[in-house]
This record gives C-alpha cells, sequence and structure tokens, in this order.
C-alpha cells in the first residue's frame, strides 16, 4: 500500500516502528528536506530510538549485502544502491539539526514558545514538573480557603467524607479537588448542570398533612378482609423514615416508589387514595434529594472555577506551565487561521507528518495537530503526506487522557485516509 | 573607508604565539623595541585577548594600547554620556507600553501581565534584549517592522505595535535626558564613515555581528584582520576574516579517529576527560592542559568528579579543576540569602521560616542580635535548629507572626528561645517585615537600601573573596535599580518578595568567578579553548546541540526574518564552528574530542554536525558509534581516575542486637498491644526508649487528630454543659472549647490542611453532641475524665510488674448501679476493634486477647466500682468522620475477662525474660522501626527465592 495518507492498526510486535521508520527513509532518500518532515511520539526515549533505526538501517545498506536488499524491499526501490545509502546518511548526519523526530509535548512547546503572547503564556515561562506543581495546587487551596472561608471548606468536607483509605488529608484534598477540577476543565459548566431540580417538594405543612392522610389510608387487604402483613410493616417503616425526615431512604424506598411508579406491592395493588399519598410523599423524597445534588454540584462547580482561578493566577505568577496546559491554551488561538504564521515562527514548512503510538493522543493534543493534518489531506499538490501507526488496544497513556477511540476514527473523518490492519507479530 | 588588511598566519601553531610574533614585527620600531600603543587589539573574547597581551608582554616586551571584545569595542565607538541605564530603559519601556492602545498591546504581551510590574518588567527586559540584539546587526524595530512589510511576513501587527512603543519609548528618555543605547548604536552605524576608528587589529574574529562589520568597513583607520589559516585558504573567509558560510559547507575537517572518545554519559565523559587530563590523577604542568565543557551536565560531572579525586601515592599534587565562568551571584551565600528571604516573605511559614535560619549567616546574625540586644536565652551552646526542628515536629504551625502556639503546655524555656530567634530575624528583616507581616508595596527603588543592608549586615565580616564579589555586584546592581526613583510617582510599587525576585533576576545574569588557582585545570566554554595555547585540548560534550549550541527559537525573529534583514544565520554559527575546530585541530599538538551517548535522564545524544563534516564513509564510520552495543569507544580510555573513599562502608544490613538491659519495673496498658504486635518493637520503643523523628508537619497525623478531639471533651467534661441533655447546648459548648483549644494548639492562622480537619472535627463533635444528649436522657452522668487509676500489679513467676493507666472517661448510672469505662476512639477503622481485640480460636503464642485494654482497665477500676456499688460496663465512643457517633460495648463473660488478666501476666512474664526477638502479631510493615527490623529491605527466604510462585 502506497497511498499519501496511511494508517497503520496493529498490535504490539508486528511491526509498527518498522513500518514507521521506513517511511520515514524512504523520504530522506528521496531527497526530502529534513526539515519538512515533522515525526511525532511520546517519550524522549522513542524519538531517540527511531532516529537509531533509521541511522542502524541506512548503516547497514550502505555496507551492501542483506541490508541493502531489506532497505529495497521496505522502501519498494529495486534501483537503490549502497552508494545512495551511504550519500543519504551523509546528507543526514550533516542535517541532524533539522531532523524533527520529537515528542508530541516538545512539538507542542515550540509550538507555544512561538505562540507565547498570543496564547497568554507568562514572560520566561517554563514546564514545571510534579512536585512543584502538588505544591502550586496546595497553595491554590489555601488561597481558595483563605478567600471562601468556610463556604469554600463545606464542599471539601463533603468530598473528602465520601474518600476511602487512609491517605492523608492534604492528599485527599488534592485528590478530590484535582477530580473536580479535572472534570471541570473537561466538561465546563455542563458537567454540573447534568442534574436539574424536580418538582414535588413538599413544605413542612404539606409534609405533616401527607402523613397523617397516609396513616388514615386504607391499606391493601388479604383475602381474609385483614390488612397484608407485609404491607403493615412497609407502611410503618415507611412512617418512620418520613417522620425521622430521612428524604434518601425515603427516595429508595420500594414500597413508596411502587406507589409512585403506579405498581403493585406484593402482588395487590394500592388503593387510590394511598397510592395518591404515597407518590406524593415519594417524589418528595426524589425532588429533595436531587435538589441536594443540585446544590452539591453547584458548590463543586463553584470549588472548580475559584480553584482554576487561583491555581491560574499562581502559575501565571510564577511561570509554571504543565505540558497538560499547552494543547488548551493553544487552542484558544486557532491556529487553523494563523498556519502560515506557525510554519513562519517554526522556521518550518511541514510538508510531511508521522505519527508513532497514536493511540496515546489526547483529545485536546489532537485538537492541536488536527488543522495540520487537515491541511495536509486537503493538499491538492499531491506532494504532502501522512503516517501514523498505533494500536487502540495498547494505550499507555490514560493518565493523561490518552484517547485510543481517535485513531479508530480517523479513516471515517479523513476517507482518503487508506488504513491497514497488521497482524502478523514478529514477536 | 578603512583600509583593510588580511594577514594568513598559518595555524599549525597557536594563535596566540602566531598573533604575538606578527604583532612584534608589525609594530617594531627603529632601534629595537615594539611600540603598540596606538593599537586596538579586538579579540572575540576576553580569554584569547588577555593571553595576547601576557604574550607581548612576556615574549616582546610590548605594551598593547587597548583590548577590547568586540562588544566593548561597539560600545566605545558608539558612547555618549547620557546613554540610558539598564533600569531606567526596563522602566521606561513599561511607561512607554501606556501609550498603545489595548490592541497594540495585545500584540506584544498577553493581557494578564498588564497587572503585574514583575512580569511587565520581565516583558519590558525581553524587548530591551530583541532592541539589542537587532541593533548589533545594525537593524532597528522599524527597519525590521520594513523588513516585514516589504517581504510580505507574517507578523506585520506586532511589528507595528513594537515600531510605536519604541517611539513612545524613546520619547520617555529624551524626557529624562537619556539616550537610547541601541538607538544610538544603529544611528552611530549609519554614519560610520564619519567616525574615526584608528589602528585596529582584529585577532581569531571570524563571525563579525553586522553593526562591527560596518564600523570596521565605513569607519576611518586601518584595520588589520589576522587570520589563523594558512596563506592560499582565502576562499574561506570574507574581507574581514569572518569565516564564509557557503564556503566552509563544502568544507571536510580531518580528524584522526583515534582522536575522538565516544562514552556513555556526562559521567563517563567527565572520566574521560580527567583521564585524558592527568591520566594517574596528577596534576599536569600549569597551562599544559585546558578542558572545553560546553555542556552544563558535563561540567556538573567533572567539577563532582574533581572534588572526589584521591591524590596520587607518590606525593605529586592531585589533579584539581577550576570553572573559568565561575558561579552565577544567585548562588552565592548572599544570593541565597535573598532567595529564602524571598521565599519566606511570599508565603510567611514555619517551612520557610525554618529554611530561613538554616542559611549559616542568619543564624549567625540572630546569635549576634539576641547579643547586642542582651537577651541571654541564646547561649553559644545552643542549637536553635535543633529547638526549631523539635518544636516544628510538636505542633502544626502555619503563618509566622511572632506567636508560638502550645500555650500552657508548651516548654516556656523554648517559647522564649523561639520569640528571641523570631525577633532576630524580624530585626534582620527590618523594613522588609513590619508588625508581624510583609510590609506593604512600595516603589522597586525603595526597596533598594533595605535589602542591601539586609545583605550587609547578614553577611558582615565575611573574608571569603566570592562572597565578598557577590556582595558588591548585589550593591552595585541595586544601586542600578535605585535609579527608577526618577520616575517619580510613575515607578511601580510592588511587595517587599516581588522587590527581591527583580533584584535577584537582574543578579542572575552576573558570574562571580571563582578565586584563581594556578595549579588547577581550568574548564571553560567551547569557543574560549579554540585559541588556547595549551598544548593539550581536552574538548568535551561534542554532540548535536552542545556544539554547535542549539540557539533557542527566537519568536520574534525567526530565521526567515533574519533572512530577510541580511543578519547572522544558523549557517554562519556552523561556519564559525567547523572553522574554530578546524584551527583547534591544526593549532594544537594534542587535542582530544569526547562525545556522549545519552543525557543524564538516558535520553539519546548524536554526534556533533562538528564530527561529521567529513566524506560519507567517514561520517557513516562516526555514526556508527553511537549505535555499537556494547560501546566500541575507539581508543580505550584505560582506568578511570581513583576516587578518595567516601567514608566507612557497612558490609551488610544488620538488625540492631539486643543489649544487657534492666529487667522492666512498670508498663503502660497500651504496652501489651504493642509487645504483641512485635517484642522487637516493644524493646527499640519501651526499653531502650527510642523515638520516630517526626517530620516537618504540615496536618495533624491520626494520632494528633485524637489528641486534639480528647482535649476538647476532656474540657467539655468540667463545663457547665456535662449535665445537659440538651444537644444544642453541648454543640455550643464543644464549639467554643474546640475554637480555644486550635487556638491554643495552631494559632490564628492554621496550615491548610489543619483548617479543614478542624473543620472535619467540628463534624465528629455534632455527632457527640447528639449522642451525650441522649446519654444524658437515659440517665449517665460524667463521673470522671482522664481518671488515673491505681496501679495493678501483675505476679508472674519471673517477679512482678506494675501497669499504669488513664481512663478517658468514666460514666455512672446510679438509677442501674452501673458505672461505664470508655475510651473515646476516632480512627475509621476502630468499629471493628472491639470485636476483634478477643478471639477465642486465636492460634497466636500469646493467647486469644490481642488487647488487654479493657480487661486491665476493669480490674483497675474494680476497687471504684465497689466504691460506688456498681456493675462494671466497658466499651468504645466510636466517633467518626461522618458524625454518627456510636457507643461500642464490650460484652465478654467474666471468665473471659479473667482470663485476659492471665494472659496480661504470662506477657508480663516474657517481658520480664526479656523475650524480644519473636516476630510477633503484627510487625510495622513501614517507619522506622519496619526498617530496623528490614521489612521491605530483607525478604524472607520464601519470598526471595521462587517468591513469584
Amino acid at each position: 500500500m502506497t497511498g499519501r495518507y496511511r494508517g497503520i492498526l496493529a498490535s504490539a510486535g508486528t511491526g509498527k516502528t518498522y513500518a514507521l521508520t521506513t517511511q520515514l527513509l524512504a523520504r530522506f532518500l528521496a531527497g526530502e528536506d529534513p526539515s519538512s518532515i515533522f515525526a511525532a511520539t511520546f517519550t524522549r526515549t522513542a524519538a531517540g530510538e527511531i532516529l537509531d533505526r533509521i541511522l542502524r538501517r541506512l548503516c547497514a545498506a550502505a555496507r551492501g549485502g542483506e541490508g541493502l536488499a531489506d532497505l529495497q524491499r521496505a522502501v519498494e526501490r529495486e534501483d537503490l544502491t549502497a552508494d545512495d545509502a551511504l550519500a543519504a546518511l551523509g546528507t543526514l548526519g550533516r542535517s541532524l539539526d533539522r531532523v524533527s523526530i520529537w515528542t508530541l509535548d516538545a512539538f507542542l512547546v515550540r509550538v507555544a514558545t512561538a505562540f507565547a503572547v498570543e496564547i497568554g503564556l507568562p514572560p520566561g515561562w517554563r514546564i514545571t514538573g510534579d512536585d512543584e506543581d502538588a505544591q502550586l495546587r496546595d497553595a491554590a487551596i489555601a488561597r481558595v480557603l483563605r478567600d471562601g472561608g468556610k463556604d469554600a471548606i463545606l464542599p471539601l468536607l463533603r468530598m473528602l467524607k465520601k474518600s476511602e483509605g487512609e491517605r492523608s488529608v492534604r492528599e485527599s484534598l488534592l485528590g478530590s479537588v484535582n477530580a473536580v477540577h479535572a472534570l471541570h476543565m473537561a466538561c465546563g459548566d455542563s458537567a454540573w448542570e447534568h442534574v436539574r431540580p424536580i418538582a414535588g417538594l413538599l413544605d413542612d405543612a404539606q409534609i405533616a398533612a401527607a402523613v397523617d392522610a397516609a396513616q388514615r389510608a386504607p391499606l391493601a387487604m388479604t383475602k381474609g378482609g385483614r390488612p397484608h402483613a407485609r404491607w403493615v410493616t412497609a407502611h410503618q417503616k415507611l412512617m418512620d423514615i418520613v417522620l425521622r425526615k430521612a428524604w434518601g431512604p425515603l427516595a429508595e424506598n420500594g414500597y413508596a416508589a411502587s406507589a409512585l411508579a403506579g405498581g403493585t406491592y406484593y402482588g395487590l395493588d394500592f388503593p387510590e387514595e394511598l397510592r395518591e399519598v404515597l407518590a406524593r410523599l415519594a417524589q418528595h423524597g426524589r425532588a429533595f434529594i436531587t435538589g441536594e445534588l443540585v446544590k452539591q454540584n453547584e458548590a463543586a462547580r463553584q470549588l472548580a472555577e475559584r480553584f482554576e482561578s487561583a491555581y491560574g493566577d499562581l502559575k501565571q505568577e510564577r511561570g509554571a506551565i504543565r505540558f497538560d496546559d499547552l494543547p488548551r491554551l493553544i487552542m484558544n488561538e486557532d491556529l487553523a487561521t494563523v498556519r502560515e504564521e506557525l510554519y513562519y515562527r517554526l522556521d518550518a514548512r511541514i510538508r510531511h507528518v508521522l505519527l508513532d503510538e497514536f493511540q496515546d493522543t489526547s483529545v485536546a493534543q489532537f485538537r492541536v495537530l488536527e488543522p495540520m493534518l487537515a491541511e495536509i489531506v486537503s493538499d491538492e499538490t499531491q506532494e504532502r503526506t501522512l503516517f501514523y501507526v498505533g494500536d487502540p488496544k495498547q494505550s499507555l497513556f490514560g493518565w493523561r487522557d490518552a484517547e485510543p477511540a481517535l485513531i479508530s476514527r480517523m479513516g471515517e473523518w479523513w476517507p482518503q485516509i487508506q488504513t491497514q490492519k497488521l497482524a502478523r507479530s514478529y514477536r | 573607508m578603512a583600509r583593510i588588511n588580511r594577514v594568513f598566519l598559518g595555524w599549525d601553531r597557536p594563535l596566540v604565539h602566531t598573533a604575538a610574533e606578527h604583532l612584534a614585527r608589525l609594530f617594531k620600531v627603529p632601534g629595537g623595541g615594539v611600540d603598540c600603543s596606538t593599537v586596538t587589539l579586538i579579540a572575540p573574547g576576553g580569554r584569547l585577548g588577555r593571553q595576547i597581551v601576557e604574550e607581548m608582554a612576556r615574549s616582546h616586551r610590548a605594551v598593547l594600547g587597548e583590548f577590547l571584545t568586540i562588544d566593548r569595542f561597539v560600545s566605545r565607538v558608539c558612547h555618549s554620556p547620557r546613554l540610558a541605564p539598564d533600569w531606567i530603559r526596563r522602566l521606561a519601556w513599561v511607561r512607554a507600553a501606556s501609550a498603545l492602545s489595548t490592541q497594540e498591546r495585545a500584540a506584544l504581551w498577553p493581557a494578564a501581565v498588564q497587572n503585574s510590574p514583575v512580569q511587565l518588567l520581565s516583558m519590558a527586559q525581553a524587548i530591551d534584549a530583541a532592541a539589542r540584539r537587532l541593533a548589533g546587526d545594525g537593524v532597528s524595530f522599524e527597519d525590521a517592522r520594513g523588513a516585514v512589510v516589504e517581504k510580505d511576513l507574517p507578523d506585520a501587527e506586532r511589528w507595528s505595535a513594537l515600531s510605536l512603543l519604541h517611539g513612545a519609548y524613546a520619547g520617555q528618555l529624551g524626557a529624562m535626558g537619556f539616550v537610547d543605547p541601541w538607538t544610538h548604536r544603529v544611528d552611530t552605524g549609519r554614519r560610520a564613515s564619519e567616525l574615526e576608528i584608528g589602528s585596529v587589529v582584529l585577532v581569531g574574529v571570524v563571525e563579525l555581528p553586522g553593526l562591527f562589520r560596518e564600523i570596521l568597513r565605513r569607519g576611518h583607520g586601518e584595520v588589520t584582520t589576522l587570520i589563523a589559516a594558512p596563506p592560499g585558504r582565502e576562499d574561506l573567509f570574507d574581507e574581514l576574516g569572518g569565516a564564509d558560510p557557503s564556503a566552509w559547507q563544502q568544507e571536510r575537517i580531518v580528524i584522526a579517529d583515534a582522536a575522538i572518545h565516544v562514552v556513555e554519559g556526562p559521567v563517563q565523559q567527565a572520566q574521560a576527560a580527567l583521564v585524558l587530563a592527568g591520566g594517574d590523577n596528577a596534576a599536569p604542568r600549569p597551562d599544559a592542559v585546558v578542558i572545553a565543557v560546553p555542556d552544563e551536565e558535563v561540567l556538573d560531572a567533572i567539577e563532582r568528579l574533581g572534588r572526589s579525586l584521591e591524590a596520587p601515592s607518590d606525593g605529586r599534587m592531585p589533579l584539581k579543576v577550576r570553572s573559568a565562568a565561575g558561579v552565577s551571584a544567585v548562588m552565592t551565600p548572599p544570593g541565597r540569602l535573598l532567595r529564602l528571604v524571598g521565599e519566606f516573605l511570599a508565603d510567611p511559614e514555619f517551612p520557610a521560616f525554618s529554611r530561613l535560619l538554616r542559611h549559616a549567616d542568619v543564624e549567625r546574625c540572630v546569635r549576634r542580635a539576641a547579643m547586642q540586644r542582651g537577651d541571654s536565652i541564646i547561649r553559644e551552646e545552643t542549637n536553635l535548629l535543633a529547638a526549631l526542628d523539635a518544636y516544628g515536629a510538636d505542633h502544626v504551625h502555619g503563618r509566622i507572626d511572632g506567636m508560638w502556639v502550645g500555650g500552657k503546655r508548651e516548654d516556656p524555656l523554648r517559647t522564649s528561645l523561639l520569640t528571641a530567634i523570631y525577633q532576630g530575624v524580624a530585626e534582620m528583616l527590618s523594613a522588609l517585615w513590619m508588625d508581624g507581616r510583609p510590609a506593604p508595596a512600595r516603589p522597586i527603588s525603595a526597596w533598594m537600601s533595605p535589602i542591601v543592608a539586609l545583605v550587609r549586615l547578614v553577611s558582615a565580616g565575611s573574608v571569603d573573596e566570592q562572597e565578598v564579589a557577590a556582595m558588591r555586584v548585589i550593591d552595585t546592581t541595586a544601586r542600578n535599580m535605585h535609579e527608577g526613583a526618577r520616575f517619580g510617582d510613575l515607578e511601580p510599587q510592588v511587595p517587599p518578595d516581588a522587590a527581591i525576585r527583580l533584584l535577584l533576576g537582574e543578579l542572575s545574569r552576573a558570574q562571580i568567578p571563582a578565586p584563581f588557582d594556578p595549579e588547577a585545570v581550568e574548564l571553560v566554554g567551547w569557543l574560549e579553548a579554540v585559541h588556547d595555547p595549551a598544548e593539550t585540548i581536552i574538548l568535551t560534550g561534542m554532540n548535536e546541540g552542545c556544539a554547535p549550541r542549539e540557539a533557542p527559537a527566537d519568536p520574534l525573529v525567526p530565521e526567515a526574518l533574519r533572512q530577510a534583514l541580511g543578519l547572522s544565520t544558523r549557517r554562519a554559527t556552523l561556519a564559525r564552528d567547523l572553522c574554530l575546530l578546524t584551527q583547534a585541530v591544526h593549532g594544537h599538538p594534542r587535542v582530544e574530542i569526547i562525545a556522549g551517548r545519552r543525557r543524564v535522564d538516558g535520553s539519546r545524544l548524536w554526534p556533533s554536525r562538528l564530527l561529521l563534516a567529513a566524506d560519507d564513509a567517514t561520517v557513516a564510520r562516526r555514526i556508527g558509534w553511537f549505535l555499537a552495543d556494547p560501546i566500541e569507544s575507539p581508543p580505550p580510555l584505560g582506568d578511570i581516575p581513583k576516587l578518595r573513599a567516601q567514608g566507612p562502608t557497612r558490609d551488610a544490613f544488620s538488625v540492631m542486637p539486643i543489649e544487657p538491659h534492666e529487667a522492666l519495673r512498670e508498663v503502660s496498658v497500651t504496652s501489651f498491644k504493642r509487645y504483641m504486635r512485635s517484642p522487637y518493637e516493644f524493646y527499640l520503643r519501651e526499653v531502650l526508649a527510642l523515638e520516630d523523628v517526626p517530620p516537618l508537619a504540615s496536618e495533624l497525623e491520626a494520632r494528633a487528630f485524637g489528641d486534639f478531639l480528647h482535649r476538647v471533651l476532656e474540657r467539655f467534661a468540667g463545663s457547665s454543659s456535662a449535665r445537659s441533655s440538651d444537644e444544642g447546648a453541648i454543640f455550643g459548648e464543644l464549639r467554643e472549647l474546640a475554637a480555644v483549644e486550635a487556638m491554643v494548639q495552631f494559632g490564628h492562622q492554621p496550615p491548610t490542611a489543619v483548617a479543614v480537619q478542624l473543620e472535619q472535627a467540628m463534624y465528629r463533635l455534632k455527632g457527640f453532641a447528639r449522642w451525650q444528649a441522649e446519654r444524658a436522657r437515659d440517665g449517665w452522668e460524667i463521673l470522671h475524665v482522664e481518671w488515673k487509676a491505681p496501679r495493678l500489679t501483675l505476679h508472674p513467676s519471673e517477679g512482678e510488674l506494675r501497669v499504669k493507666g488513664r481512663i478517658d472517661r468514666i460514666d455512672i448510672h446510679r438509677a442501674r448501679g452501673e458505672i461505664a469505662l470508655i475510651d473515646y476512639k476516632s480512627g475509621e477503622g476502630d468499629k471493628s476493634a472491639i470485636k476483634g481485640m478477643y478471639r477465642a480460636a486465636s492460634t497466636s503464642l500469646f493467647g486469644p486477647w490481642t488487647d488487654l485494654q479493657l480487661p486491665l482497665y476493669r480490674a483497675m477500676a474494680s476497687p471504684l466500682a465497689e466504691q460506688h456499688r456498681a456493675k462494671i460496663v466497658m466499651g468504645y465512643v466510636w466517633l467518626p468522620k461522618s458524625g454518627e457517633v456510636e457507643w461500642l460495648e464490650g460484652t465478654w463473660e467474666e471468665s473471659v475477662l479473667d482470663q485476659g488478666i492471665e494472659q496480661a501476666e504470662e506477657l508480663a512474664g516474657r517481658m520480664l525474660r526479656g523475650e524480644w526477638m519473636h516476630t510477633g502479631n503484627a510487625t510495622p510493615t513501614d517507619g522506622p522501626t519496619a526498617a530496623l527490623l528490614g521489612v521491605s529491605i530483607i525478604l524472607p527466604e520464601s519470598e526471595a527465592e521462587g517468591g513469584e510462585e
């Protein structure tokens, strides 16, 4: 398969990296300017490994024999000679500074550096590590608590009550706030607006009236004309719940739920008068709990916003930026409209893109790449290429929001991409 | 137009010698002697210039008229008495920004920067640096804007804004009687034909910035450029001796493979450099060797290795190294002091205070201050840091304000000591710290005097050469920043920590040289090493990115704009470095080149393109060295340098042996549980009385949290609400008691985690109030709290062992004739603890009881029960974080409880016999005891062999 836009989906050991280095070799051997080729992977080790393989294969081919034959087959060039490989190696060696085999993070750092002003990065910004980030988050929580007082502490306490294990309060605080913050950054307000208040909330007088009515209402009778024993027990339990104002258990009570749903209890229908009053009480329980959830979500939203504000200020003050901040910041600037400027500031006109371990790309990272990929696959000069490899089942960067589904959907978004599955393992 | 004369001196000898000889010939005067008094010598770096001056004086008894670097020459030519100093320019850029519209400013810096004086000044510095770089090539912002428009390059908006900003900035300076030095340089370049430059000699200058070139070409005078290349290689150089990028791109450099050493990481590079420099750890002859170190990681490794070298056994001097670059001023003791003070002022909490005291000069200063005050609490033998650390371990202290927590329970002597330390620090900080907090914002210039006074006070009496030099630099820099006062009300106002940060930013560009050591091998930058007259030059870090140094991307002036403006490009840098390497290889008897294959973090390194400026076969061979597995280092390097021993070494981990000791006489109720968990831990803690050294706490660990609740509940028992059955009144009382206790223990502003923990405690106390009200309604009264039980004596056959204990609370129900022995529990797992105290089917060596607390309490409280003619019930009041407080009663039969006492007697016998080496029921798995026991260090045999199965 020799299309200009290709994707390979394959399991471990099937030769994905070999395929990627072959593509890179083909371009170098064709005399492409190294700075026009951009290959991305996920770790510095992997980036080093790709260049290592390219140089190794060229060295082997330059010695002739099987190394040359292997390269001829791989790049589908029977006319390739050992001297050609040697010359390509010499040229590549003398232009090592222009070879762009980077991690995706390194690419994003370059883009961010080029557009630091536009995306709002503070002067002298730098990528910070986990330790400093944890300190910044601690300090941000302290600011939120200092400025927000008890209003800020209460939602935190609610979250801490749910957290388990023997972690320290600091770790629990950090973990809870991080979770809320991550959700907020990923979904915005929609995360907190998913649960809406429902109707049916009763005031104290209405509850008292409903209890009174429920206590007076007839229960279902046995054939013998006596109240059904299970009904009596369930009814007493429900009244106890209502009198204790235990709205959580009320919302989960099966007896009341059946009445609300118009169902039966132990095979017997609810007398209409009873059904009506129990339904009212059951609906109140649900409305109350839902209302609590709404309040809780609102508190969490406010906490996430306050935290983001304090954390963002601290990062700005110290110029401490996380790798994960970059895609979001870059996306605030619409790179689709400034591609010329991007190439100008990067000192490189990227014509060929090769992506390794594509399954580890996050949605945010993909959004940064997307305009460039779209430009390549829409190219009318027939000279630009896109190549990616990955294994949706082998994503290792879940902790950094990798989205393996992206690789599977590339073909849907851009039908001109030819996708191929490699099955044979060489391990 | 200057007369330009190119002289090719050859490259087979060091340039220092050939240039000096040439100058001696050139300026020989009739009748003997050399007169160079009218000559201005220009070299690319200070080191080469100084060496030529020395060589002229030593070998030719001639004194050069003047020696300058390129930048100093340009500065001199473009001098004006009205040039604006650095800090004034910085402030002028910031002020000029107010003349721009919001949209224009948005093209220059992010909106958020506008609100931060510190960041605005940082942006101003970046813009000033860009103006300086461009001016070096004779280009102004307006020129750049014109080129961008003319070539239709992106960024026109930004350059328009910069051009406008520059106009407003020049106006600001003009209004104050100043001239912008960069504009002045560009203007001077434009009228270069009017300049008198006299007799100028360039030595080894292969890279000429545009403005310098313009002045030399068009000024009036005579320019002689001495080139380290043989006649016949004129093709490689331009008219002024600059390396021609096109010519050098085609040049192939011949380096013997034997001179190139490819090793693994920075440490191996350092080892190789030292072996090649000294061989057997002995110092080489002075000036015989110079080591070029373009890679920071390698520099660090060489310096560390250099400090650890063992002296040769034959009495010769050991090899020493000295970094010619020195250290950044911020890394010197006064620089570190400023950083620590800045951190404390930014976040005046206990950890930052403790770090500040760790600066040796600060501790001395605090002692001096105490002496001057006549405060005798700090004596010579008083260990201030130990007292501070002990306090930090005992308390969770938040913000520092001169008040110390702990109340009456705190050792008054220690409180006095801490107060004296605080006073010393507060006096030291003087105007930066007022009324227990950082002083309010002031104009930047107003902070400079107090900051300098602080540094002088703390560093007073220092005789260290580097420290004194650093203080001088701080003094000068602060004086320059004080010039900002000229802006009057327009000067930005910042808090003291920000002023210190700004000063540190300025200081970060100042290097303080290490004291000169004539016996040390110099570590220099690679461009400086090339023309050093040493016989051996060792070039380390010959990797891509280090040589040539990878220039950081310049988003303002990218390569395309540089080309459009005709400025120096990456090709020119490569040409310069190729030229210099060629000159180095030819000019020295021995050149050793070292390259690494990996960085410290393990990522790959590749050969410098300077080593690959060769024919294709050579390129392939050298790349092969970076791919070989295992490494083939051509040639073998021999032994690595011998290092000094790092102190005594231990062959293996050994568990602390049991030492003879006195028999125990008394233990506490809780000791039995500890013994059953791990007799060895019991031995460490209760026989040897070893304690953990707790880390500086930022929150309450479980025990401290429990103690807090205990104290509040203890005080509650003595309050008027203790007999109340009103839940609200009880909680009100508890809330007040908790607030007072929190104030005593943690002060006004506890750390964040503690603030949250206090709120968590309130949940539990609220639950307790509910439970207590119910209990009071049920007829229970509090009889005792923290009741010190009478000693119980156990009589095993080995002798007697007394048991002491304190019961959290004892309640009485007079109507039922019962007393309840109560222990408060706040751990989440404690709910099931009571069930786990006794296991009838237990196979433990020690018996069915895992915790003898309640049986022992029962025995101890028997006289009290008899006194009240009451039956004993006992259990835990569980205070979980959910607030659902519960009474968990232990309901064992009398015989089972009696069995507990028998088990206690049996355990007492073991303790008296000194049985400590049993692993116990629950050996600690973490913490110091676990480490002492070898847990996680030594694997049990079963896991060590075939453990995976």
